[in-house]
């Protein structure tokens, strides 16, 4: 037996292929469309086919972005001598918010993962590469703290090395306002092993 | 340490079952499938979250039951703590401490702890390395919680590494992509080693130890750790290691799959110099067994400060009656045992001892 019309049922099964959403919430957000003013939704449609079509990747960091190149990349003020990579555009975001990094930036769309069939050549470290010019002084490796991550880390500085670039890795260690005695033993031995002189 | 109270409902062929324990000793006997080694089973599993013998939780739910609830109550030296699992046959289990939901280890009491001796335990010494690999880890990560975590990246690291080998078989010119796994695999891989060298070092005094008291002169046991990474001394693990694999590189290759490091050791017994594993009789590999789980117990209790609760399935009637005297002396913890017939355990020792008949799922 169906338990909704033909559309609510193919509305709910679209939502529940997001990520972070269940059966349940696709069934709770799908209601609230229902029950939403038309405009409304039509507003939301519109959001959602405008978002999707008139973002691209900037052709010069890969982040998304409306205009190519991105307003990052575009912007004079920053540093262009530094490039952080990141693996998603999202580690943009969270690099932004600090307010502290001034210079620019490379997302990989993803690491170095043999266990789900990525190699290097599936990721964006060919664009990197090309990126490497004169000008360019240091590229700081923020790729994730895990194996994965780190791997993906390993493999680009052995690239980079050659080509005379500094390269610096993001410090491991305990978070900030956290405590001591509440870190696991890898996170202390790697805070351990990155101190520095005060 | 102590289990006062034990209540079950739905566990195994227990429809309802609440009972009291005191410290010492205390007998388990009846006919064959009666539940005896089901109350054991459930011990351990209050103490440990997780069964010895059941491959999934659901398997201790009664026949077409939705739910075993299990709830234990535990007198250590800072108080009495009550524990409570409830194991449901379609959802994830619910750990109770004190009456609120607890969802991590951490949270737990971390006083409550048992070791287990059960029949199928021999494999321990006749079985494959893997499994005297995970008792050894087990006993490091019981005593070092964060060893775990240098485990799973270890074996993590290992399985992207493994599936990078068979894609450079089929394509050579990926092996570049190789080195930094092997870096990884090196850096974990070291803190395993040494840790597993320290344990094995420790645990194996009281090993030998123990095992001196059960057998008096004329045997001789030698523990050795096999380790398939040579290395010159502790400080350079690492980076002998590292060599190691790239030397085994090609051979890796070919085979698709990473051939030393500390996933492929193993921990060896020699009695009078013969390995017990293959050469061990059956009564010796039984004894060598029981020493490790004693051992295991009392480096626990060293490091703890206090003592596991052992749980003997079945060890009786296969030891001889001066033997079965020192297990059952030598602990100042609650001791659980079973056996068929009251005949198996010395007279003084029923005496001092609280028994219980198991029958048909019920304890008198």
């Amino acid at each position: 037996m169906a338990y909704y019309a033909e559309p609510v049922a193919h509305l709910i099964d679209e939502l529940s292929r997001l990520p972070g959403i269940g059966p349940k919430t696709a069934q709770r957000l799908a209601f609230y469309i229902l029950k939403m003013p038309k405009d409304r939704v039509a507003n939301l449609s519109e959001a959602i086919t405008k978002a999707r079509e008139s973002i691209i990747y900037c052709s010069v960091c890969g982040n998304f972005t409306d205009t190519d190149p991105c307003g990052i990349c575009r912007a004079t003020y920053r540093d262009r001598s530094t490039i952080m990579v990141v693996e998603d555009p999202r580690d943009v975001v969270a690099l932004e918010k600090t307010r502290d990094y001034k210079g620019l930036y490379h997302v990989l769309h993803g690491a170095i993962s043999p266990l789900e069939g990525i190699g290097p050549d599936d990721i964006k470290i060919k664009e990197l590469l090309s990126r490497i010019t004169p000008g360019v002084k240091e590229i700081i490796l923020a790729t994730n703290p895990d194996v994965e991550g780190e791997a993906t880390a390993m493999y680009i500085a052995r690239l980079l090395k050659p080509l005379g670039v500094k390269v610096t890795r993001i410090a491991h260690g305990i978070p900030v306002g956290g405590d001591l005695e509440y870190a696991d033993e890898v996170t202390l031995t790697r805070a351990l092993e990155g101190r520095r002189e005060i | 340490m102590h289990l006062s109270r034990l209540r079950l409902i739905d566990f195994r062929n227990f429809k309802e079952l609440d009972v009291s324990f005191s410290r010492g000793i205390n007998v388990l006997y009846g006919d064959n499938a009666q539940g005896k080694t089901n109350v054991l089973e459930a011990i351990y599993y209050l103490s440990n979250l997780r069964s010895e013998r059941a491959a999934r939780d659901q398997q201790i739910i009664m026949h077409e039951r939705p739910l075993a609830f299990l709830k234990g109550v535990f007198e250590t030296c800072t108080g009495s703590v009550e524990r409570e699992v409830t194991v449901f046959s379609d959802k994830k289990k619910v750990v109770k401490e004190g009456g609120s939901q607890k969802s991590r280890w951490s949270e737990l009491c971390g006083d409550i702890s048992s070791v287990i001796f059960s029949p199928d335990d021999l494999n321990l010494i006749k079985g494959e390395p893997s499994l005297r690999r995970k008792f050894l880890d087990a006993v490091i990560y019981h005593i070092k919680p964060g060893y775990m975590k240098y485990l799973q990246v270890y074996y993590r690291v290992l399985a992207h590494r493994n599936k990078l080998l068979k894609s450079v078989k089929k394509k050579p010119s990926l092996s570049d992509n190789i080195d930094p796994w092997d870096l990884q695999l090196c850096d974990a891989g070291a803190r395993i080693l040494s840790e597993r060298l320290e344990f094995l070092n420790r645990i194996g005094a009281d090993i030998i130890d123990i095992f001196n008291n059960f057998t008096g002169a004329g045997s001789v046991l030698k523990i050795n750790y096999i380790h398939s990474v040579n290395f010159t001394s502790p400080e350079s693990i690492e980076h002998d290691f590292l060599n190691t694999l790239k030397n085994s590189r090609e051979k890796d290759i070919s085979r698709c799959f990473t051939t030393c490091g500390p996933h492929r050791d193993d921990i060896q017994f020699l009695i009078n110099g013969r390995d017990a594993r293959f050469f061990g009789s059956q009564g010796q590999q039984r004894m060598l067994v029981l020493c490790l789980k004693m051992a295991q117990a009392r480096i626990l209790t060293r490091e703890r400060g206090e003592a596991p609760i052992m749980l003997l399935d079945d060890v009786m009637s296969e030891l001889d009656i001066a033997r079965r005297k020192l297990i059952l002396e030598n602990h100042d913890s609650q001791v659980f045992i079973t056996t068929t017939d009251l005949k198996f355990i010395p007279d003084d020792i029923v005496e001092k001892s609280n028994l219980y008949r198991v029958r048909a799922g019920s304890l008198e």
